[in-house]
């Protein structure tokens, strides 16, 4: 799956239909996509999906004023006429000065066919559709044991992106993610059952570890088993590095400029000011080939590059699109992270590590496997989350946590952060490990 | 309505629909559907004072589901071209070709739903869209006008009036073809606002109806307003209580995400029939009071959460899933009907042609009691008053629910005492449902623009009387 010479020709010919229709600026991004999911209920294969979307996304400029319009209609006497009515509709908006492509200086300057980073996975099209299944199978499979429910799920996915603007920037970027997905439930006390869940994903097929998810689900579920409610109070926490970016996004989510523009953000003012404890420090790195996530631009076109978000805790930039920056009256950076990633550290013993390494230098307190609901206030920093865990000492898992609660604010949370290891789950392209952090509040 | 003029928009034929199916059913298939889908979606945006950004957006396609006994084929197209629509069926049909088990002779609807016919819930009048934006500028100026100028502290209004218009056409290989015209309007607002010390809070309110540009009144824009600023003071004085195990006395209305994230969910018959579910396995048996009735209706005027028919073209239905504190019903779609050989219930959704429709809730709410609020409030020594939420999530297996507390009071002594905010409360479902120990004669059904994530987004709503739950997990101050 390729956007074809044709649908190119038909998103710059858009772009130039705009301009004729009176806008004065426009850009435009295609994107296409091909996705199959296999998947296996109990064993049995149960259920196919195939799926092909293309969609044009149009950003319009007119007489000062801004609107975005989209459609999955590429016939051009369709898509002229959508075009004009889009910058008639344009042109009963209140003018807004703050709306304008970026800085063509800031565009990536190369030419792309979309494979520069790597992650687009040449022999995506040459996937048989009987090895997909194969996959999902075997993967089922691999737990021999009676569960009550077991759903395996095999998918591919493969998404190009065609940007272009009237300022002259085009680029292209391709991306093919393949995973699998288990969720496995087993009969617990009375009529409850518990379920453990696990995945893994690749951007290319031949590195797509798959053959123990199912199993690796079966095992959390089990762990999952006979769980106990325990007295509220303040524990050290230790949170798994495949939950753990549900602590990281709020910053993330502060520091987007719209945010700080409009004052929904705990990060208002923030900038160049140390706000995090001096360990902390988290970087992006968008040029790690083959790397989920990896990119030369944003869907603006601004050019990528490494860059320190927060170093030795001091808050190192904002997220700021061409639309923030002249509300702001702040240089224009990259709109988000693409791969962000904390530098490991542990302020309990000498070395970082993984998940076992910081229970046994913590020694008590409750690891959070999984969130469950909850939310966090992005004015104050305020949060309370649901989790599952467990409950470890001296090191050693105990038994299973139920309806536990994890209440707090970001910034004292981070304040006590213990420990941020260098485990990362491969396969996501935010790169955040397992973290710690002390005097939680737990309720329960 | 003629269905002709649904084939025409879709440029079909009643003999290209059949012939689609039959071969969607070409390799051995026992069910094929058809799903057709032409949404307009529009919305007008204000921020910093002024409206100044909005679009439109439009999604057409049709989606082609194969039934082998309960295993399922899915394909879909964005183009209604006979080549392109035939290439999915052809998808879909490959279902069939996989070894099926045991097949004990699916019907996918029973004689149950012969004679039931699409309600008139909510029917096309004009169409938000054929007013352009002129006609709505004024209106969303009025309720960032009036937010702004309601209390001094506010700094920021953010506000969108968005609509959208679904043309449907579904058919069928059992019971042939049907049609549907979808409007839902919303109206949301947003407002931060900043104290004389510098502190910020914010607010929200929403409204969201199957309603087209007729729903814009000023009054509505009026209420909206009032909701965004509503309870600002008590939310800068608020504080976090100390968390623990306590009563808890909901408010109604929007407390109606108990019963969605409670229950709502583990009566999803999906989760029933793949034995996920903790109550699989209590069809009629008594799990509440018996004062208790909990519903899922499709069947409410105008309401964001109901359908004249699902999307599997069975007609909208009221179901109570609790009858007298008794499992009186899951919600099924065609599949877990089949399987348990009873009829859909009309919860057979999708968020759009991409997706093959699954079990949904549409509003879901528990019927009044006979209790005086004040009463439940006085009858708590030490607790909690809640009465605005946010998102909530369950875990099927084993129960567990969770949903975000924005707003309530402290109850002490019988009394409404300081305000709170920003915590999460956490229980399980069966023990939440068997705990409620007093209803309120107050069921209202909260019109926000709610939505559910399971797997895709679908509009619901949800209602309760105020409740008052023995005891749940509440989070705060260690």
């Amino acid at each position: 799956m390729r956007i074809t010479d044709e649908e190119k020709k038909t998103a710059l010919d858009a772009l130039d239909c705009a301009l004729s229709f009176g806008a004065s600026a426009a850009k435009v991004c295609l994107n296409k996509s091909v996705l199959s999911t296999y998947s296996v209920l109990d064993k049995e294969f149960d259920k196919l999906v195939h799926s092909s979307d293309r969609s044009l996304y149009f950003s319009i400029f007119a007489d000062g004023r801004y609107g975005n319009f989209s459609t999955n209609r590429f016939d051009m006497p369709e898509l002229k006429d959508f075009l004009k009515s889009s910058i008639e509709t344009v042109r009963m908006f209140a003018p807004d000065d703050a709306r304008s492509l970026p800085d063509p200086e800031l565009y990536y300057k190369g030419r792309t066919d979309g494979c520069e980073m790597g992650t687009d996975d040449p022999g995506f099209d040459f996937v048989a559709p009987e090895r997909k299944k194969q996959i999902a199978l075997e993967c089922a499979c691999a737990v021999t044991e009676p569960t009550v429910s077991s759903e395996t799920e095999f998918s591919d996915q493969e998404d190009g992106a065609l940007y272009a603007d009237t300022q002259g920037f085009t680029g292209l970027a391709y991306e093919t993610t393949y995973a699998v997905t288990s969720e496995i439930t087993v009969k617990g006390k009375g009529h409850s059952r518990a379920s453990g869940y696990y995945w893994r994903s690749s951007p290319m097929l031949e590195n797509l570890k798959y053959d123990d998810c199912a199993l690796k689900a079966l095992e959390r579920a089990k762990a999952r088993l006979a769980p106990k409610k325990i007295r509220s109070g303040k524990y050290a926490a230790v949170i798994e590095n495949t939950v753990s970016s549900r602590l990281f996004a709020p910053i993330i989510m502060a520091l987007n400029g719209t945010a700080i523009q409009q004052h929904n953000s705990f990060l208002t003012g923030s900038m160049g000011k140390q706000i995090f404890p001096e360990w902390l420090s988290v970087t992006d790195r968008p040029h790690v080939k083959g790397a989920p996530g990896a990119r030369l631009f944003d869907s603006e076109g601004v050019a990528t590059g490494d860059c320190d978000i927060i170093r030795n805790g001091t808050v190192g930039m904002y997220f700021i699109n061409s639309y923030a920056s002249h509300k702001l009256g702040m240089p224009q950076t990259v709109e988000s992270p693409s791969r962000p990633g904390i530098i490991p550290f542990n302020r309990v013993s000498d070395t970082a590590g993984t998940r076992e390494k910081i229970l046994r230098d913590i020694g008590s307190g409750i690891l959070v496997t999984g969130f469950n609901g909850g939310n966090s206030n992005p004015v104050t920093g305020a949060f309370s989350f649901g989790i599952e865990g467990f409950r470890f000492e001296n090191g050693e898992i105990l038994y299973p946590v139920s309806e536990m609660l994890v209440t707090g604010d970001i910034l004292s949370l981070w304040a006590k952060s213990l420990f941020a290891g260098d485990d990362p789950v491969q396969g996501t392209r935010w790169q955040i490990p397992t973290l710690a952090f002390d005097d939680v509040d737990f309720n329960g | 309505m003629d269905s002709t003029i649904y084939l025409e928009h879709f440029k079909v034929t009643l003999e290209n629909l059949r012939e689609l199916t039959a071969l969607a059913l070409s390799k051995g298939g026992d069910f094929a559907d058809l799903y057709f889908e032409h949404t307009i979606f529009n919305e007008l945006s204000m921020r910093d004072g002024q409206v100044n950004s909005g679009g439109s957006h439009i999604d057409y396609g049709m989606g082609i589901r194969v039934l082998k006994g309960e295993k399922t084929g899915y394909a879909y197209t964005e183009s209604t071209e006979w080549e392109d629509m035939r290439r999915a069926a052809l998808n879909a049909a490959m279902i069939a070709d996989s070894p099926s088990g045991d097949n004990p002779g699916y019907t996918y609807s029973d004689g149950l739903l012969k004679g039931r016919t699409a309600g008139r819930y909510y029917w096309p009048v004009a169409r938000l869209a054929d007013y352009g934006a002129a006609k709505r500028l004024p209106l969303l100026k009025r309720l960032g006008a009036k937010i702004a100028s309601s209390d001094s502290r506010v700094i920021k209004v953010q506000a969108k009036i968005t609509d959208s218009f679904s043309t449907i056409l579904m058919y069928n290989s059992l019971d042939g073809l049907s049609f549907d015209s979808r409007p839902l309007t919303s109206v949301a607002a947003n407002a931060i606002f900043q104290d004389k010390d510098g502190s910020t809070e914010t607010n929200s309110a929403s409204r969201s109806f199957r309603m087209g540009f007729d729903l814009l009144s000023a009054s509505l824009i009026d209420e909206v307003a009032e909701d965004t600023v509503k309870g600002i003071n008590e939310r800068f004085s608020a504080i976090r209580p100390k968390g623990g195990e306590m009563p808890v006395v909901m408010a109604c209305g929007g407390s109606g995400i108990l019963l969605h994230e409670a229950i709502g969910h583990a009566f999803e018959a999906d989760f029933i029939r793949k034995k996920q579910s903790i109550f699989s396995e209590q069809l009629g048996k008594t799990v509440c009071d018996t004062s208790i009735n909990v519903i899922d209706d499709g069947t409410l005027a105008y309401n964001r959460g109901s359908v004249n028919i699902d999307d599997e073209g069975v007609p909208g239905q009221k179901t109570y899933m609790v009858r007298s504190g008794k499992v009186e019903s899951f919600l099924h779609d065609r599949i877990s009907a089949a399987h348990f050989k009873t009829a859909p219930t009309g919860n057979g959704r999708r968020e759009s042609f991409r997706f093959p429709p699954i079990p949904r809730m549409r509003s879901t709410y528990m019927e009044s009691g006979g209790c005086s609020p004040d009463d439940l409030i006085a009858e708590v020594k030490h607790g909690i008053y809640v009465d605005d939420f946010s998102n909530g999530q369950v875990k099927i297996g084993e129960g567990d629910f969770t949903f975000y507390v924005k707003s309530g009071k402290l109850i002490e002594n019988g009394r409404l005492t300081s305000p709170i905010k920003d915590i999460n409360i956490i229980g399980n479902g069966p023990k939440a449902l068997s705990d409620i120990i007093g209803v309120g004669n107050d069921l209202k059904i909260d019109n926000g623009a709610w939505v559910c994530g399971k797997e895709q987004s679908c509009a619901v709503t949800c209602g309760i009387p105020t409740v008052l739950v023995r005891s749940l997990t509440v989070g705060g101050e260690a």
